[in-house]
């Protein structure tokens, strides 16, 4: 399955919340959703669910009007929210029946993620009783629970411990293998590095960035060198009396050099001129942007 | 549809399920029965209402401070109260103030004139009516007095103070002596039963959506159903209680009727005309959902649950003026023009209506045309509360202002 966003555009009032949103996301990959706070994510998530109409654009399955009610979705919001004096057992079971689920399966379906996420025992509590880290996962099963073929994840990891994160970790990727659709919104980027193939970055209502991390990556100027070895100063000085032609920026610390220079195309010149360094060197690496660095980059213009 | 009567299951099952509301239910319950078993219970007598409460003083002084005869004075009074002690004293006020606060006597009368007297109780109590009997005595003493100056003879002046009348009614559309104790009552329980459940309406929309449910619910529910279910839940959860209440009422009624015989008030509540029974249930089921679709779109504005109140206190406002109007008119005049109005303008017609067609007189085009308004405004009310409710329940932070709010509903026509 492939679900594609494509030209939304939504105003409330005279204020134009999204403005061209695209982006593609298909069933057995994740897709990481980023964008500051107040960029427009939580509006396009709410557009694809049909919460919202779009002004304009449309959101395509297969090729086809994606039409929520034909197509489980899961959703968990950043705001966590369940009723807070109602049994877990009989608010999971009401939103499975939401969902489109008969009593019975309903039951099945909750009893497996409980039992999954270690929650067994809680099912006839009240919801206001459990732990904040608890709850969260309680909020996963009810987001689970009708069994969705697309799953959409707020910030799923904030307030939980590493104890639970962990099982949550496993948790998406048995989703991702189970061929779902999985779109992940988060502001951990550690978290989307390691779950997402494709993220789509948005800021002030539109798509800044979109596609594969990898090749977002690649198309970064890869200027930056990072050489590891014992004798850091004395690399450092041999280089900076050599090569001061390409090098923009040479920073020293105990065990690494970081180097920054003035073209990409230096890079083969800075290997052969570390060969001819007479003592012995542990690595010598092109140092990628990490995602950080890149979502700081395109988002911290104007919202 | 199918959503729809989830959450209409839902939410009924959660009032019905709701240790506060069972035991609310049985307990009102069984107030009643303890009341209206109470004569059975009691050795089979049964209960005169219109004497409870009214008392006699039983120890009595009576004293004067003219020529006055105490003597046919003192015989009315022991005629008048069952069991009376009149003592003829010739103590001073002092002592009988003394007398009267050591409790030798209930009271003392001083009388002055023929047609005045002092007293002196210790306490004055509400329903005591001591000297309403001394009044009446005093008085026809007096007026005997004058006859027998007159020349008449004893025998013709009793006859003539003794005459009564004797009158037969034949009503012919309201008898309002019978009307006013199931209106009354029916009335209180609309008011309850619309301000109760309203405000359960009100609270249940604020908590989803301060709770943040609804960020869950609105993915897999539309709008319109969420609220729709939740106010006929309540609806019906409030219907269950009643009908719950009101059967057990009518059932232990008729368990003991023989011991009510007597009562005019408890059979004139149980007589209530089957007509009535049907106006009941259509002015209570409108009234309900009007001011429901109210609550529920005015609490879709609150961010958290402390606004609720504030938001929702102008339709309760209106709720109360209503119920105050109906029954002021109730001991009054409920045909006044003020409730005629009121009983076709949709927010006070539940109540002004009904009690105009229990006890007043009520042409049948008129009950049709405020009927009709009040449908009319109920689907147009629960039309607007959809749209307001729609777009206030992803809306957080300060409630918005009303011209906010119809710019939002324009922009935001139904999707």
């Amino acid at each position: 399955m492939k679900l594609s966003v494509s030209g939304i555009t939504k105003s409330f009032g005279d204020k134009l919340v999204l403005n061209g949103i695209s982006f593609e996301a298909e069933s057995g990959k994740a897709l990481g959703l980023l964008g500051r706070n107040g960029a427009g994510k939580t509006t396009t998530i709410r557009i694809i669910m049909k919460v919202f109409s779009a002004d304009s654009g449309s959101v395509l399955l297969d090729g086809e009007p994606f039409n929520p009610e034909k197509v489980k979705i899961g959703y968990m919001p950043e705001e966590r929210g369940l009723y807070p004096k109602k049994k877990i057992m009989d608010q999971l079971i009401y939103f499975a029946k939401l969902a489109g689920l008969t009593k019975q399966q309903a039951v099945e379906n909750a009893d497996r993620l409980l039992t999954k996420l270690e929650m067994k025992e809680y099912a006839d509590k009240k919801l206001d009783t459990l732990s904040k880290g608890n709850q969260q996962k309680i909020q996963l099963v009810a987001t689970l629970i009708a069994d969705p073929d697309i799953v959409i994840l707020d910030e799923p990891f904030s307030g939980l411990d590493p104890v639970n994160a962990m099982l949550l970790k496993d948790l998406i990727k048995e989703l991702i293998e189970e061929n779902k659709i999985v779109i992940f919104s988060s502001h951990q980027m550690n978290y989307i590095e390691e779950f997402c193939e494709e993220i789509a970055i948005l800021n002030g209502g539109k798509i800044v960035i979109a596609g594969n991390i990898r090749n977002i990556k690649k198309s970064f100027e890869r200027k930056d060198i990072e050489i590891s070895c014992n004798n850091t100063e004395k690399i450092a000085d041999f280089l900076k009396t050599v090569n001061a032609d390409i090098i923009d920026e040479i920073k020293v610390s105990d065990d690494t050099v970081s180097i920054k220079l003035n073209n990409a195309d230096f890079k083969a010149r800075l290997l052969d001129s570390v060969s001819d360094f007479s003592e012995d060197i542990d690595s010598f690496a092109v140092k990628e942007p990490t995602l950080n660095e890149i979502f700081v980059k395109y988002t911290k213009e104007e919202i | 549809m199918k959503q729809f009567k989830t959450i209409f299951s839902f939410e009924f099952l959660g009032y019905i399920k709701n240790k506060m509301f069972i035991g609310l239910t049985l307990v009102v319950i069984l107030v009643m029965g303890i009341v209206l078993f109470y004569p059975s219970l009691n050795g089979g007598k049964s209960v005169d209402m219109g004497n409870i409460g009214v008392k006699f003083a039983q120890n009595i002084a009576l004293k004067t401070e003219t020529d006055y005869d105490l003597g046919r004075l003192s015989g009315y009074i022991t005629q008048s109260i069952e069991g009376a002690n009149v003592t003829l004293s010739d103590k001073t006020d002092e002592e009988l103030k003394t007398a009267v606060s050591e409790g030798e006597y209930d009271i003392a009368v001083i009388i002055t004139s023929p047609l005045s007297y002092r007293y002196i109780v210790d306490t004055a109590g509400l329903t005591d009516m001591t000297t309403a009997v001394i009044d009446e005595a005093l008085g026809y003493e007096y007026q005997t007095s004058i006859m027998l100056d007159a020349g008449l003879n004893e025998e013709q002046a009793q006859k003539i103070l003794t005459a009564t009348v004797e009158s037969e009614a034949e009503i012919i559309s309201t008898d309002q002596s019978q009307s006013f104790f199931y209106t009354y009552i029916l009335m209180f329980l609309l008011y309850f039963a619309v301000l109760v459940y309203g405000q359960y309406v009100a609270q249940g929309v604020a908590v989803e959506k301060s709770s943040r449910t609804m960020e869950m619910l609105i993915t897999h529910a539309d709008p319109v159903s969420l609220m729709f279910g939740k106010i006929l839940g309540a609806g019906a959860a409030g219907f269950t209680q009643l009908i719950l209440i009101l059967g057990a009422a009518v059932g232990f009624y008729s368990i003991n009727k023989e011991y009510w015989q007597d009562n005019m008030i408890v059979n004139s509540i149980f007589d209530m005309p089957l007509k009535l029974v049907a106006f009941t249930v259509l002015f209570f089921s409108l009234g309900f959902l009007i001011y429901s679709f109210m609550y529920g779109a005015l609490a879709s504005l609150a961010s958290r649950l402390e606004d609720v109140s504030t938001l929702t206190m102008p339709v309760t406002f209106v709720m109360i003026f209503a119920f105050m109007l109906t029954i002021f008119s109730m001991l009054s005049n409920v045909d006044s023009p003020l409730m005629k109005v009121a009983s076709f303008f949709p927010l006070t017609s539940p109540m002004a209506m009904f009690t105009r067609i229990a006890m007043g007189n009520v042409p049948w085009y008129q009950i049709l045309i405020s009927v009709a308004i009040l449908i009319a405004s109920t689907v147009l009310i629960g039309y607007l509360a959809a749209a307001i409710y729609r777009i206030g329940v992803l809306m957080y932070g300060k409630p918005p202002k009303f011209n906010e709010l119809s710019r939002a509903l324009k922009n935001n026509k139904v999707k």
